[in-house]
């Protein structure tokens, strides 16, 4: 489970001359992430929708222990429902991927396996034994010898997913992970997140693609410039703004948002 | 940390960078065949133009009227001597002679004329052109030697002993320095700047790949997703860059003995037999050089890795590689400068002790300290940079830190929050242009104007805190902590400097004891201020050091490490800083224990003025008594020459009694603090 308790982080953004001339600055703190609190439960797939710059990526990274939260709290419990106060165990749990964690190119995908296997502090023949196991799982057999920089982008993203899932985590955040894949790719991915969640981990799981998370997500946390505008089950939320599919409930709910804003 | 994690993270490294084609071209393939290459091109080069000159034939014009004869003779016979020939052409008229010589026919003229009975030979040539201007020192050297004989002859129809006469005495200046030390002392002028910029260049490469190429590369986000610590990240990737960076700089050295030895087989080929050299001379220094290029690569290692990593991009870092390339050419110098040699205080300064080092051991001077305090210290410097490094970032810092843009100087003034604290990038800039005016323009101001030089440094330390603070509109009051302190707790901070003053003697004669060499430069350093007089002397040592000092360590290094960090951490580290910042091993202990002193009173007290007093009633005592001897004789124990085993015992008495009322008196509240 994880649960995350009024989130926020500041960024410093370089403000126009027009502005700065206005103000006597030339740069200004804002809220990237504002107060932000959602929970995800085991076997259950918790969507984070935002358009771009909303936040999802800098409220994933906190969840995945990259950032240090400027407010809040989060609670990291595994699958025996023991809290995880630290943060290098908290990473233990976790499986994180997105569109920003590359792999080494000049490695293959077993040694990589190898490698971040010893880096969770597996056993040598544990993490032989499961790396064959995630090979077969996601039928990387066939390229599993070949340097990471020598494979398709589908390949390369199987090949990243089974580095984030070498240590068997109860917690998995996807960041956009099936953003510029094919249809194919995207797919694996998507029914990937849907067997974890039956094996009855936690699944968070950002996008902008509405129809995926339609279809995938059990709960939804809308963003929008930092804030939390909407949170339900992705029917409560299209009952609520009488829509009759995820695109138009978000853009209902963006555009009273933004003209809120202004 | 784990040794396991860092050892797959360095095999990571390590494989990462082997795989990679462009790194193994620019480490094997340079030193292996372009340093040699360019050193034989060079060579055969210069070879080919000593020897063209030699072997020519001159054209040579003469318009010499009676003396022809003799002229043309000598001209022939310098034949036999040397393997250049003179073509002779005679000339009746001398402007048809010069005509040819600026057409070309002719590389050289001799004409005479006559003045008051004494011939004039001038000798034409065209200096542009190389030939011409060889020819004509050839033909100089031999009408000298002409003029020569015409007056040994003419002495000698004078006089029987004309020879004695002319020539009463030989003068002979012999060097007898070994044909061995002299090589030496031209090797260990260019080898250290080659060798260090060699050993940088194996380094940086790596160093920039495994910081911004990693984060880049978008791997660098993926690593911090794995519960690894950032000391073992970076500990994995220092031991990577200086493995490559100790190889690198191993075949350098190899590729360039091997150069030497066939370099030193033509030269001797083209001396002749006297110049007699055992190479094997040179083994202790080139095993010396293995034990220590190792140690140096470390430090070059860890100086490239924490500056990368301040990078965003491959692009950023390249950038940053010049001033490294820049402060470690400069630093690599030293192997030049005259009378810059090793000794007991230059080893304790980074690059600049190795290249002395270098200098030191190829004319086989082997100072067993200092060698052994160069590579202890480099070994310090590089891992206590790169502990600091992982300690003072998060990984949060080092995946989508802002680089250099966290240093508050490079940002405009107007854009500063008012009452913010100086973070460690601001003080590490503030450090390092503190340590560079220390080691580069103390000495050189001490020099030009003596005691008065000090001065001015002490100004610039004071400037260079509180003109950073003052710019970044830091709360200058909280930042120096500039209080009104209570008398009990300036009570206790004179108690505590007694106790730690005890405690020093203790440390300082043993330490003396293990390294005596130690005390001698020491005491040297003295000099200039004992010859300035006392009152500049105190000035300029105690009232001086006590306000810069304490703002530059007590004040913006402890102040702003106490906002972050723990108490004790502020403490110890701004005590290491003052101990660092002495640049003399007997120093850095009595520094860096004074500063703890200090540091814990300026902390119990909340006022900066406390730990000026200890400091100067610290500093202008060592003045008082510099300056009267017999005063010094006359305290007990203190005046003694050597301390028994019973003063020990009082010193440590002392110590206990005093620190602990230090402690109780600095632990009074003050009222005044409590009302704000």
């Amino acid at each position: 489970m994880i649960e995350a308790k009024n989130l926020s982080k500041k960024f410093v953004r370089n403000l126009s001359k027009e502005e700065s001339k206005k103000l006597g600055i030339s740069k200004q703190e804002f809220f990237a992430v504002n107060h932000v609190s959602f929970e995800a439960k085991p076997g259950e797939i918790m969507g984070i929708l935002g358009a771009n710059g909303a936040g999802k990526t800098t409220l994933l990274r906190m969840l995945g222990q990259l950032m240090t939260p400027d407010e809040g709290e989060m609670i990291v419990k595994d699958s025996d429902g023991k809290e995880i106060g630290n943060s290098l165990e908290r990473k233990r749990k976790i499986g994180y991927l997105s569109g920003n964690t590359k792999l080494y190119q000049r490695m293959s995908a077993r040694e990589l396996l190898m490698m971040f296997g010893n880096l969770y502090g597996m056993e040598k023949t544990d993490c032989i034994k499961r790396s064959e196991e995630i090979i077969a799982m996601l039928s990387m057999e066939a390229f599993a010898d070949n340097r990471i920089e020598k494979l398709s982008t589908g390949q390369t993203q199987r090949a990243n997913i089974a580095r984030c899932i070498i240590h068997n985590p109860d917690i998995y955040i996807f960041d956009e992970p099936t953003l510029g894949l094919d249809i194919l790719s995207s797919e694996s991915i998507l029914t990937f997140m849907k067997q974890e969640k039956e094996r009855g981990k936690t699944v968070l799981y950002s996008t902008h693609y509405m129809e995926e998370a339609q279809y995938l997500c059990d709960r939804i946390t809308m963003l929008h410039k930092g804030c939390v505008v909407a949170q339900g089950t992705p029917e409560e939320l299209m009952k609520k703004t009488q829509t009759n599919n995820l695109r138009d409930t978000f853009r209902a709910i963006v555009l009273t948002e933004g003209n809120a804003d202004e | 940390m784990n040794s396991s994690r860092i050892f797959s993270l360095y095999k990571k490294e390590i494989l990462d960078v082997l795989r990679d084609k462009k790194t193994l071209v620019v480490m094997i393939l340079v030193p292996l065949f372009l340093y040699p290459g360019i050193m034989m091109l060079s060579l055969f080069v210069m070879g080919q133009i000593n020897k063209e000159s030699l072997e020519k034939t001159y054209e040579i014009g003469l318009c010499v009227g009676d003396y022809k004869n003799d002229i043309e003779e000598r001209l022939r016979d310098e034949t036999d001597l040397f393997e250049y020939l003179f073509h002779v052409k005679e000339y009746a008229d001398s402007s048809e002679m010069k005509a040819d010589l600026s057409e070309g026919v002719l590389n050289a003229s001799v004409e005479v004329i006559m003045e008051k009975d004494i011939p004039t030979f001038e000798i034409s040539y065209i200096a542009s052109k190389n030939d011409s201007a060889t020819a004509a020192s050839y033909v100089e050297d031999v009408l000298v030697s002409y003029k020569e004989q015409v007056r040994m002859d003419t002495m000698k129809a004078l006089l029987p002993n004309a020879e004695q006469v002319l020539n009463p005495m030989w003068i002979k200046r012999v060097n007898v320095d070994s044909t061995e030390a002299s090589l030496g002392s031209a090797l260990g002028m260019f080898l250290p700047m080659i060798l260090i910029t060699s050993i940088l260049m194996g380094a940086i490469y790596p160093a920039i790949d495994v910081t911004a190429g990693e984060r880049e590369r978008g791997t660098l986000e993926t690593l911090m997703t794995i519960p690894v610590r950032i000391s073992e990240v970076m500990t994995g990737k220092f031991l990577a860059v200086a493995t490559i960076a100790i190889f690198s700089a191993v075949l350098n050295l190899g590729s360039m003995i091997l150069v030497g030895l066939y370099m030193f087989d033509s030269i001797r080929l083209m001396a002749g037999a006297d110049l007699t050299f055992s190479a094997t001379d040179f083994i202790p220094s080139v095993l010396v050089l293995l034990a220590v290029l190792p140690i140096f690569a470390l430090l070059v290692s860890a100086v490239c890795l924490c500056i990368c990593i301040f990078a965003k991009s491959f692009k950023e870092a390249n950038n940053y590689s010049t001033p490294i390339l820049l402060v470690f050419m400069f630093a690599s110098m030293a192997g030049i400068l005259p009378n810059l040699e090793l000794n007991l205080t230059t080893a304790f300064i980074p690059i600049v002790n190795i290249a002395l080092l270098i200098k030191a051991v190829f004319v086989l001077r082997f100072d067993w300290t200092a060698i052994l305090i160069v590579a202890v210290s480099s070994i310090i410097y590089s891992v206590l940079s790169i502990w600091f490094m992982s300690k003072l970032f998060s990984s949060e810092a080092i995946l989508f830190g802002e680089g250099f843009s966290s240093i508050r100087l490079f940002e405009s003034r107007k854009n500063m929050k008012k009452g913010q604290m100086p973070g460690v990038g601001d003080n590490i800039l503030m450090f390092g242009s503190m340590l560079l005016v220390m080691l580069y323009l103390s000495t050189t101001l001490l020099m030009r104007f003596g005691i008065w030089g000090t001065a001015i440094c002490q100004a610039m330390i004071f400037l260079i805190p509180v003109g950073y603070a003052w710019y970044m509109k830091a709360d200058l009051k909280k930042l120096f902590s500039v209080k009104i302190p209570s008398i009990a707790h300036l009570l206790g901070g004179v108690c505590l400097w007694v106790g730690v003053f005890a405690a020093e003697q203790i440390v300082l004669t043993l330490l003396a004891e293990v390294f005596p060499a130690m005390v001698q430069t020491s005491s040297e350093l003295n000099d200039s201020i004992l010859q300035a007089g006392f009152l500049p002397a105190f000035f300029v040592v105690s009232i001086c050091p006590a306000l810069a000092e304490e703002a530059a360590f007590r004040g913006f290094l402890f102040g702003s490490l106490n906002v972050k960090y723990k108490p004790w951490i502020a403490i110890v580290v701004s005590a290491l800083a003052f101990g660092l910042y002495h640049m003399n091993l007997l120093q850095f202990f009595g520094g860096a224990m004074m500063g703890v002193a200090i540091g814990y009173a300026c902390y119990k007290s909340r006022s900066i003025f406390v730990g000026v007093l200890m400091h100067f009633i610290n500093n202008g005592l060592s003045v008082v008594l510099n300056f009267n001897q017999e005063l010094l004789a006359k305290i007990p124990i203190l005046g003694n020459e050597s301390y028994k085993l019973s003063d020990y015992f009082i010193f440590a008495s002392v110590t206990i009694i005093f620190v602990l009322a230090g402690i109780i008196f600095l632990k009074i509240p003050n009222r005044r603090h409590k009302e704000n």
